[in-house]
């Protein structure tokens, strides 16, 4: 019970902190569960594959009917993301959990120089208004998006090491894909966040079958921390317009940075 | 922003919604019916077809994560159909790659699951 709560607890700080700053919350819940609770690095990737699932379907929902997401960008993007998580999550069973930790800081040291970069640019995003009439739900045709075919073979490539990433690590990958679709294609970032969220579900469910399958995921801990992602990101989605991201986004960095030194800790040292 | 009313959007986020809230809804209901019967109750072995197939309150929360895991398909298959009706090949065949590849990955992860793992 005690247990549970716990789990539950974690979950919930995921999901609001994921929400909060437009991640999916895998970043959080794999250290959570690997440096706090002690699980393996493969059950912590499980569990948070689920759980990436669970915030991005939901988020997409919304996102998908409010005419954000390019459902076929998405689409044509997952094609490489769905590969490479396939391959990363069958891979991550032959992988030793000091290689995943050294992978994981990795990742964590390359979004912290994203966020840091973030932080330090003077406003949030001066160019929206004049890309405010991109219809991303729009059919090919002359009404079509000019960003959604700019780069495209460059982009699936991106997309297959993003889903690699998703697969070996329990992270959405959003990370990756969001500066894809916006800096290589040329998207607006409303429309990258919105399309990246579209392709982390499929992408994080691509991965997850093989945790799932290989009863890396158990139900006792994926359980609680679902059901307190859930709940986190739906508390989060209603507090974000009301919450100073900028500072929030600096505490972050700083917890960011600690699992990244610790997860290093961890790949030097060959903790269980 | 224009709201997207067509078919495609409405059917893809259907889906994800409703999905998502049963998935949900079902984890849900095997966490408290663990809670409730306590100890053993939670404890599964196995891949997910045997802690399924447990019979458990903790087999609930695993038939929730599968559904949760096909949400997302679900949400390629009414995608493919809804590009179909329009006439749009070019996504119906997309949509229909990546359906088999995540059909791949269902039938390798089943596959390669026997003694292996973290």
């Amino acid at each position: 019970m005690g247990l549970d709560l716990l789990l539950a607890a974690s979950g919930v700080a995921a999901g609001l902190f994921g929400s909060l700053l437009g991640l999916g919350g895998g970043i959080l819940i794999v250290p959570m569960l690997t440096l706090g609770f002690g699980y393996p690095l493969t059950t912590a990737v499980g569990v948070s594959l689920v759980c990436v699932i669970a915030t991005s379907t939901g988020a997409a929902a919304h996102n998908v009917r409010a005419g954000r997401a390019d459902v076929r960008l998405g689409l044509t993007l997952e094609s490489g993301t769905v590969v490479g998580a396939v391959t990363g999550g069958l891979l991550a069973g032959y992988l030793a959990q000091r290689l995943l930790a050294g992978l994981f800081a990795a990742l964590m040291v390359y979004t912290a120089l994203n966020m840091a970069r973030a932080l330090l640019r003077p406003t949030a995003d001066a160019g929206e208004s004049v890309e405010a009439d991109v219809q991303p739900s729009a059919p090919d045709g002359p009404d079509a998006p000019s960003y959604r075919r700019h780069r495209m073979p460059l982009a699936l490539v991106g997309s297959f090491f993003a889903g690699n990433v998703s697969g070996l690590l329990g992270v959405g990958g959003g990370v990756i894909k969001v500066p894809l679709v916006h800096l290589v294609m040329g998207a607006p970032l409303h429309i990258a966040v919105a399309t990246s969220n579209f392709i982390i579900g499929v992408t994080a469910a691509a991965g997850a079958y093989a945790y799932l399958f290989r009863g890396d995921v158990d139900p006792a801990v994926a359980g609680p921390v679902v059901l307190g992602v859930a709940a986190g990101a739906v508390v989060g989605a209603r507090l974000g317009p009301r919450i100073n991201a900028r500072w929030l986004s600096a505490l972050f960095l700083i917890v960011v940075l600690y699992v990244a030194v610790q997860m290093t800790l961890r790949a030097v040292a060959g903790a269980p | 922003m224009k709201r997207a009313d067509d078919e495609l959007a409405r059917w893809v986020s259907g889906v994800l919604a409703i999905g998502t809230a049963v998935a949900i809804a079902t984890v849900a209901l095997g966490v408290a019916l663990t809670l409730l019967l306590g100890g053993a109750a939670g404890q599964t072995a196995g891949g997910l077809v045997a802690q399924i197939m447990a019979l458990k309150p903790a087999s609930i929360v695993s038939v929730g994560l599968l559904l949760l895991a096909l949400t997302p398909a679900a949400e390629l298959v009414v995608a493919l159909i809804a590009f179909a009706r329009r006439g749009e090949h070019r996504y119906t065949l997309i949509a229909s790659v990546v359906l088999s590849l995540l059909a791949v990955g269902v039938v390798a992860a089943s596959l390669f699951s026997h003694g292996v793992g973290g």
